[in-house]
């Protein structure tokens, strides 16, 4: 049951509350409702006493009309709160059907166990990302009282979980969280929304020409790019293809790679034809990575011949000609080479040595500063990926024989290598294949131990050990080999090289004497120390052991050191094997009351707190 | 001792305290772990950030009351090492080796004894005479909770006589600074009452002020109520506290459980059930408050757990949780007033697994009809000083959409529109659209009622479903 007047009252009412009761004598408004109320008053007689409220509420004075206010509204509330319809009338009534089975549903997880991730996916700091991936692992998430939360966590400040969300969570829940995607769904110019529809795009939501035709309505041009990649995957070829002189550059874009995608022979014409007539630079990059998507089943010669010709162009550019260096399409290169990516034809590679090996373009990359120098030989290997394994191994015996510039054959014999392992390379062969370049220089350090590693460290090789390390894929003479270049060739860069020997041959008493002799050369506050003195915890003698850490002590000591002194050496004294704890300990005991006695302290916690040692 | 990972989260203070105990765990930071020979208790090291290693232990001579001991400087309780060490033993049972127990936690059990036997005698004695009342105390302390309510209704009055669009960043400032000298007059609930007025105006969106005038109204008819109720009792201090409303709890009073036993106000042999547990925040009162809706299996009645926890504190009180057990209690304590009144026992009770006999006991007090139940909670929550959000259990009939909105519907016809109620801070309605049935067979939703004045719709927030073979729970 729902009476008008009781909420026109409360209209009224309401107004007054927010001017102030001392506005309300004689309200013109209010005393309308009086007659009302006192007709209704007749059957029922609440609606009387209503009446007479404001009556007595329009005759009050300023200083009583709060009370009278307050006696009015109470009833009237009251008498609000009996009201109320249960079910919003003229409404279209539609079948409830359940997007999953009642039996899949399980609830079972308590408040304690469901808070911390809530907390993840809806506040701010740091250690959230692992609780989502935690609970994403455990199958927690499949819990469907979280997916509110996941969705809301497409807008969180943190990219890293947002796209985890998006590329790995919301993948996984599938169409069961499509109602709550759709119920927060809304058009609006923001990020959360455009992440919103390219999930439910995703998901294969039966009605989404509904939401693209909503899109293509508004002005909002994140939305309207989604829906125009939408296009292309729901192959509507005809409104796709009206769309490609869009003036707008992100909609244009995402015009191009729409048609790619859809990748019709008649989208693929109108892609390449308008990408041939195109005369602005700007555009390039646009029709070039949507063309990169495409296998370019037709017209690749067309497109292959717009890289030739760019290729020439630059060739024919005189150096010492400071216009012409200046007009030439440098920033373009690379994406004319990048449209070639997946064509798979075997006419490119030849063209891409040609490149690779072509002194002038490579001097004139340098000349025209071009910010992004690799950007082509990028372009070139991942073209070049998309090979089978034995023409790529001819691609790189090929290019290596020809390329001259040190950048580039370091990337080569870097992808080489990784392609060599890949294909299961004996260790004798890797080392007769790759012994020389890295000797040379040609081949870097980083990727050479890299290649050895179950998994890249990067830079990080303080963290190596002989677990991470694919012993089978070293040749002894590669430890000869650097155990000479550690004597020979010693310089800062060769610590990772340490770290690694330390790592695949902890006992090498050639490594240990030489590490035992250089790290001597070194003070306490060199960061080689602190390096040496991590290797030499682990595989040195107990001797050298204890005389680094009375040197350590002694610097501590004598100097005086404060915290803020040995801040480098932090990775040493986690190295330090634990029953020297005790020393320190000690030590911080026979000193106690001197500034330094406290940070000794630190160190035996350090030491004993430590999983490095 | 029966000790699970869902016993430990049970024990954990909160949810980040039981992480970082299953963290030590992980981390292999415990040794020296033993087990009595009685199988009651634990003990072990944990390495810490200290030169010595933490001395922990968990002991559960008394299966319902575990006492955690750890030399830790944590104000946490149970700590993160205690409830790792329980993490460690029902991960890893076989690195606790049988040892005698400590002498210290020995003579530690001693004293517990001993502190238990005494704490049993003053019981005793506290029931076998009359509790004493301080007359001249007590009319001193109405005397000044009578002068907070003028105070309070002057503050009221000004506020409504300005315009509630003329309280601005200013004037609030003002305004809170009155509802603090509220603070000095035994009136906490009233005090209250006008945080949560502030609260609601700050929330105030496209001009719709209807929520903060229905606290307007609250608190006009709680210092309506206050004053009657307080000058009756200036007459008669001896006078015995109203029941059947929750005044004395509105005014600010904290019950004891001894007192709501003295006033009868408990019931013997209880057979409770969870069906439902919420946590939200409430800021006008600065505290979590975890919330749980149960069902007593004998009559189908519908209380209400609440656990507060202010923000300062709430490290360190420990968190209510989720519980998937029936629980038998000797004895529970009633709270006076309200549709779901709310309840508190001591201790944990005697759990056990729930089973179809029991959610078939469930479902036979779902109300089969939507009207008569309507009627009973419009009748409740039109008095102002009513909770306006009771629960109840429906039987469902029948489901379908209106517009865009979920409907249930009993075997009467009558209906009801689910929809999310703002002050849970959970939506649910779409959850249970994912699942429910357009013809559910066996099933009654636990559903909280809400009537919004504004638009006259009178919906409902689904709670938790209850099948033939379990709950589904929305909330927690």
């Amino acid at each position: 049951m729902k009476l008008q007047p009781l909420y026109d009252l409360q209209e009224e009412i309401n107004r007054l509350y927010v001017a102030g009761s001392k506005l309300s004598a004689g309200d013109p408004r209010l005393q309308k409702q009086i007659s009302i109320f006192n007709r209704l008053g007749e059957k029922v007689p609440v609606f009387s006493k209503i009446a007479s409220n404001i009556d007595e509420l329009l005759k009050a004075d300023k200083e009583d009309s709060p009370e009278k206010l307050i006696t009015a509204s109470t009833l009237l509330y009251s008498v609000l709160y009996t009201q109320g319809e249960t079910m919003d009338e003229n409404l279209e009534i539609k079948e409830q059907i359940p997007t999953f089975d009642l039996k899949d549903i399980d609830t079972n997880t308590s408040y304690l166990e469901i808070k911390p991730v809530i907390e993840a996916l809806t506040t701010t700091g740091s250690g959230r990302y692992e609780i989502v991936v935690d609970a994403f692992n455990s199958g927690l998430m499949k819990d469907s009282r979280l997916y509110h939360y996941i969705d809301g966590a497409l807008g969180d400040k943190y990219s890293e979980i947002v796209h985890y969300i998006e590329t790995k969570v919301i993948p996984v829940l599938g169409v069961s969280i499509l109602p709550t995607l759709l119920k927060n769904f809304e058009l609006d110019d923001s990020k959360i929304q455009e992440r919103r529809f390219r999930c439910i795009r995703n998901l294969g939501y039966e009605k989404l020409d509904i939401l693209a035709d909503a899109i293509f309505k508004t002005s909002f041009v994140g939305l309207q790019v989604e829906a125009i990649e939408y296009l292309g995957t729901s192959k509507n070829e005809d409104l796709l293809i009206s769309m490609i002189g869009e003036k707008n550059q992100t909609k244009a874009k995402a015009v191009y790679k729409g048609l790619a995608i859809l990748g019709t022979e008649k989208a693929l014409n109108v892609l390449v034809e308008a990408y041939l007539k195109n005369k602005s630079k700007t555009k390039v990059e646009a029709f070039t990575s949507a063309l990169s998507l495409s296998s370019l089943p037709i017209l690749f010669e067309e497109v292959f011949d717009k890289a030739k010709s760019a290729f020439e162009k630059l060739k024919a550019v005189d150096i010492s000609n400071e216009a012409e260096v200046k007009n030439a399409d440098i920033e373009n290169f690379a994406n004319y080479l990048d449209s070639l990516r997946r064509s798979k034809r075997l006419e490119i590679l030849p063209f891409f040595v040609d490149i690779l090996a072509e002194p002038k373009v490579i001097k004139l990359l340098s000349k025209k500063n071009y910010y992004n120098h690799d950007a082509p030989i990028h372009a070139i290997l991942n073209a070049v990926d998309n090979f089978p394994d034995d023409i790529q191994i001819e691609f790189y015996t090929n290019a290596l024989k020809q390329v001259k510039d040190k950048g580039y054959l370091r990337e080569l014999w870097g992808r080489y290598s990784a392609l060599s392992i890949k294909i299961g390379i004996s260790s004798k062969d890797y080392y007769d294949r790759f012994r020389d370049a890295y000797w040379t220089d040609n081949f870097s350090q980083i990727d050479l131990i890299n290649s050895f590693l179950k998994k890249p460290l990067g830079y990080g090789f303080h963290q190596l050990n002989s677990e991470l390390v694919n012993s089978e894929l070293i040749d002894h003479r590669w430890i000869e080999l650097f155990l000479k270049q550690i004597t020979s060739k010693w310089n800062d860069n060769n610590i990772s090289l340490i770290y690694f020997l330390c790592a695949i041959d902890p006992s090498n008493a050639q490594l240990i004497k030489n590490l035992e002799d250089r790290i001597d050369k070194y003070k306490i506050s060199d960061p080689n120390f602190s390096n040496l003195a991590v290797c030499l915890m682990r595989i040195g003698t107990p001797k050298i052991q204890k005389e680094l850490n009375l040197r350590i002590q002694k610097e501590i000591i004598d100097s005086k050191t404060s915290y803020f002194r040995i801040w480098n050496m932090w990775s040493a004294i986690e190295s330090i094997p634990k029953a020297y704890a005790e020393e320190y300990s000690k030590l911080a005991l026979e000193h106690e009351g001197k500034p330094y006695s406290s940070l000794l302290e630190q160190i035996a916690d350090r030491i004993l707190s430590s999983n490095k040692n | 001792m029966k000790i699970t990972t869902a016993t430990i989260e049970e024990l954990a203070p909160n949810a980040a305290a039981a992480k970082n105990g299953r963290d030590l765990f992980t981390k292999k930071k415990f040794s020296n772990l033993h087990l009595s020979a009685n199988n009651d208790l634990i003990w072990g090291e944990c390495a810490g950030s200290g030169s010595k290693p933490y001395n922990c232990s968990a002991d559960f001579l008394d299966d319902m009351n575990p006492v955690f001991r750890c030399n830790c400087p944590s104000r946490q309780f149970p700590c993160k090492h205690g409830l790792g060490l329980l993490y460690a033993y029902v991960q890893a049972p076989d690195s606790f080796t049988e040892a005698d127990i400590p002498e210290d936690i020995l003579s530690k059990r001693e004293k517990i004894e001993k502190k238990a036997e005494k704490k049993a005698t003053e019981k005793k004695e506290q029931s076998a005479k009359p509790k004493k009342i301080n007359t001249t105390a007590l009319l001193k302390k109405i005397e000044t909770q009578l002068q907070g309510v003028e105070v309070a209704k002057k503050l009221l009055n000004n506020i409504v006589y300005a315009g509630l669009s003329s309280v601005d960043a200013k004037s609030k400032k003002v305004i809170n600074g009155q509802i603090k000298e509220l603070g000095n007059y035994y009136i906490g609930g009233i005090q209250t009452a006008f945080y949560n007025l502030i609260l609601e105006l700050e929330d105030v969106q496209n001009e719709n002020y209807t929520h903060a005038i229905d606290q307007i109204n609250y608190i006009a008819s709680l210092l309506k109520k206050n004053t009657e109720y307080l000058n009756k009792k200036k007459e008669d201090p001896t006078m015995a506290p109203e029941l059947d409303t929750a005044i004395e709890e509105q005014i600010g009073y904290v019950w004891k459980l001894a007192d709501l036993k003295a006033l009868g106000q408990y019931e013997e042999n209880v057979d409770l059930l969870q069906l439902s547990f919420n946590s939200y925040n409430n800021e006008a009162r600065k505290e979590f408050v975890d919330e749980g809706q149960w069902i007593n299996l004998k009559d189908g009645k519908i209380y209400k757990t609440k656990n507060f926890r202010p923000y300062k504190a709430s490290n360190y009180i420990k968190a209510d949780n989720t519980n998937f057990k029936k629980l038998f209690l000797n004895e529970m304590h009633i709270y006076p007033g309200d549709m779901n009144p709310r309840v508190r026992w001591e201790g944990i009770g005697e759990q056990n697994d729930v089973d179809s006999i029991v959610l078939k006991t469930v479902l036979s007090f779902a109300s089969d009809n939507y009207t008569d139940t309507l009627k009973v909670v419009k009748n409740f929550i039109k008095n102002p000083l009513n909770d306006k959000n009771p629960v109840a259990l429906l039987h469902l009939a029948k489901s379908f959409i209106n517009g865009d909105k979920l409907v249930i519907e009993d075997s009467k016809g009558n209906k009801l529109t689910m929809d999310d109620i703002d002050v849970q801070q959970m939506p649910t309605v779409n959850q249970l659209k994912n699942f429910l049935p357009a013809a559910p067979q066996n099933m009654a939703l636990l559903v909280m009622f809400n009537n919004d004045i504004k638009t006259g719709l009178f919906y409902a927030q689904p709670l938790s479903l209850i099948t033939e073979d379990r709950i589904i729970r929305l909330m927690y």
